[in-house]
């Protein structure tokens, strides 16, 4: 047996692993994966958000630049899941909505299924120790 | 209430993304593209005991793409001189020199920079994420390959 991979390797093993599932669910429910992580960052700030700091989280989250964020939310715009709230405030609209609670249901059961069985102080560790690691890496990133 | 549903995939994916941009300046410069490395990194840790055909497979398992392109990565590394095919069928596929010096200063320079992204972080919670990762991946996995 070779020996367990370093986690740098086990995390990108896991995320190409994941994504091809991502894509499934969405052939399924409609949408891209830029667009659903919009919706949930839209969904996640309530009721609406200002759209320069949706494009700002977006970026950073996909780590594209902010041209391209703001054309993911312009395609939500042109489908009508996104709706202007105020000049500057973007919402999810009824469409959006149920859009967003399609892949999340979708992802959920996949989620159940990937995660079974497994003790969630462990699952905690693990959300703790990548969420560390991911925010020191964007620090990183930032400062050169 | 499930804990897989406050989990989900996107810690997974936020943090793969940034460790690949980190990775991406590392490599920049060095001439490979990241699957060239994962490839490269295989073959060491191969340690010259696969044909190209196994080795092929297991970059294919990796990347999740297609042997056809797993073998086009190796052809690359080949071409570069950093990884060497034998004309015959079966033969292991070995790192050369080159290879090896240049895997490892890519990989001392990554070391250093895991190393202050979680050298800190207690072993056992390590262990831990590495631990529940290898399960949600060989599981996701077997998804993959079921449909």
């Amino acid at each position: 047996m070779p020996p367990a991979p370093p986690l740098t390797q086990i995390i990108g093993r896991t995320e190409r692993a994941l994504s091809p599932l991502m894509d499934r669910v969405l052939a399924g429910t409609g949408g891209t994966f830029p667009q659903w992580v919009a919706l949930t960052l839209t969904a996640a700030n309530g009721d609406g958000i200002e759209r320069p700091q949706l494009i700002a989280r977006l970026a950073g989250a996909l780590q594209i630049d902010d041209t391209a964020a703001d054309a993911v939310i312009g395609e939500l715009a042109d489908e009508q899941l996104l709706q202007a709230g105020s000049p500057s405030v973007v919402a999810l609209s009824d469409a959006g909505r149920e859009r967003h609670a399609a892949i999340r249901a979708a992802i959920d059961q996949i989620a159940a299924q990937l995660f079974a069985e497994i003790p969630a102080d462990d699952e905690a560790t693990t959300r703790r120790v990548l969420t560390t690691i991911a925010d020191r890496a964007d620090t990183q990133l930032a400062a050169q | 209430m499930s804990t897989a549903h406050a989990f989900g995939t996107p810690v997974i994916g936020q943090t793969e993304k940034a460790l690949n941009a980190i990775l991406a300046r590392q490599l920049a410069g060095t001439g490979l593209t990241e699957p060239q490395w994962v490839t490269l990194t295989l073959t060491v840790v191969s340690g010259g005991t696969l044909s190209r055909d196994e080795l092929a497979g297991r970059v294919a398992g990796v990347l999740k793409v297609s042997e056809a392109e797993a073998r086009a990565r190796i052809g690359e590394l080949a071409a570069a001189q950093l990884v060497q095919v034998p004309d015959g069928d079966g033969l292991p596929v070995k790192v050369t020199d080159a290879g090896e010096q240049l895997h490892g200063a890519i990989r001392g320079a990554v070391t250093q920079i895991t190393q202050r992204l979680w050298g800190d972080l207690p072993a056992e919670d390590l262990a831990t994420a590495g631990r529940v990762l290898s399960t949600v991946l060989a599981r996701a996995d077997a998804e993959l390959a079921a449909a």
